[in-house]
C-alpha cells in the first residue's frame, strides 16, 4: 500500500530572473515561510545592470508550486523555467 | 502585536527595496538645517528690528515652520515620485514584466510619501525649539531679552547637533562637523546683525 498515497512535491529547481532588490536574502526568507518548504537554496548565476538570474532550489514536503510562483511574482521575480521536480508519494 | 510586527516588516522591506535609508537621512539633515537657519534669520531679524512683542515672533515662526513643512513635503513628494516611477519603468523594461503589483511597485508608491513626511517634519523640529522661548515669554515665564538669548543659543546647539550627526554618520570627527555647522550659523548671525546695524 506504500505507493497508493497522493503525490506531493518535495523538490523543485527553478531558473529565475529578478531585479537586484529585494535581495536574495529577503526572497529566501519569504520562500522559507511558505507552507511545506523546509530548505531554500538560492545561487546567483548571472548579474546584469538591472537584473540578476538566480537558481532557486526548494526542498520540503508537499509545498504548492502556485504559492511559490505567487511569492516570486509578488517579489517582482519571473520564473523562466522549472529545471527539476521531485514528487513523492506519501 | 503580530499585526504591528507585520507592518514594521513591510516598512523595512519597502525601505530596503526603495533604498530610501540614505536619502531619507540626507533629506532630514538638509531640511532640519534649513529650518534652523531660517528660524535663526527670523529671530535675529526681529531682534534687529527691535521687536519686543513675543506673539509676533511666535506667529512669524509658526508661519515659516508651516510653509517650510509644506514646501518640503510637496517638493520631495513630486520629485521623488517622478524619479521612482521612471526607475520602475526602466526596471519593467529590463524584466519585460509589469511590476506594479509587486513589492517593487508598492515600494515605488511608499517611498515618496515616507520621504516627503521626513522632509516636511525635519524643519519643524528646530523651528519649534527656537520658538519655544517666545512661547514661554508669552506666558510670562521669561523676559523678551532672555527669550532672544535662549532661542539663539538653542538654535546654535541644534546646528551643532546636526553637524555632529553628520560627523557620526561619516565616521569622522564629530566635533569638527559640529563646529562647522555652528560656524555657519554664527557667520549668518553676524551678517544679519551687521546689516541690521547699518
Amino acid at each position: 500500500m506504500g505507493d497508493s498515497g497522493s503525490p506531493i512535491l518535495t523538490k523543485v529547481v527553478l531558473d529565475v530572473l529578478k531585479p537586484h532588490k529585494p535581495s536574495i536574502l529577503e526572497l529566501g526568507e519569504v520562500l522559507g515561510s511558505v507552507d511545506g518548504v523546509k530548505t531554500v537554496n538560492i545561487v546567483i548565476r548571472e548579474v546584469d545592470v538591472e537584473t540578476e538570474t538566480i537558481k532557486v532550489v526548494l526542498e520540503g514536503s508537499g509545498f504548492k508550486y502556485k504559492e511559490i510562483r505567487d511569492v516570486m511574482e509578488k517579489f517582482g521575480a519571473k520564473i523562466h523555467s522549472v529545471d527539476e521536480v521531485v514528487v513523492e508519494k506519501r | 502585536m503580530r499585526r504591528l510586527r507585520e507592518v514594521v516588516e513591510k516598512f523595512r522591506l519597502y525601505s530596503s527595496v526603495s533604498e530610501m535609508g540614505e536619502i531619507g537621512r540626507r533629506y532630514f539633515v538638509i531640511n532640519a538645517f534649513d529650518g534652523a537657519m531660517v528660524i535663526l534669520g527670523v529671530v535675529l531679524g526681529a531682534f534687529v528690528a527691535g521687536a519686543r512683542d513675543p506673539s509676533m515672533i511666535v506667529s512669524a515662526g509658526l508661519g515659516g515652520m508651516l510653509a517650510m513643512g509644506i514646501s518640503g513635503f510637496a517638493g520631495v513628494y513630486i520629485s521623488e515620485r517622478a524619479e521612482r516611477i521612471k526607475r520602475l519603468k526602466d526596471l519593467e523594461k529590463a524584466m519585460l514584466a509589469d511590476l506594479g503589483n509587486s513589492v517593487i511597485g508598492d515600494a515605488t508608491r511608499f517611498a515618496p510619501v515616507a520621504l516627503a513626511v521626513i522632509d516636511g517634519i525635519a524643519p519643524a523640529i528646530p523651528a519649534f525649539v527656537a520658538i519655544l522661548p517666545f512661547i514661554l515669554c508669552l506666558r510670562g515665564a521669561m523676559l523678551i531679552e532672555q527669550a532672544y538669548a535662549l532661542s539663539i543659543l538653542l538654535t546654535l546647539v541644534l546646528l551643532f547637533l546636526l553637524g555632529a550627526l553628520l560627523g557620526r554618520l561619516s565616521g569622522e570627527n564629530v566635533f569638527i562637523y559640529g563646529f562647522v555647522t555652528t560656524f555657519v550659523g554664527l557667520a549668518t548671525a553676524a551678517l544679519i546683525l551687521g546689516l541690521g546695524g547699518n
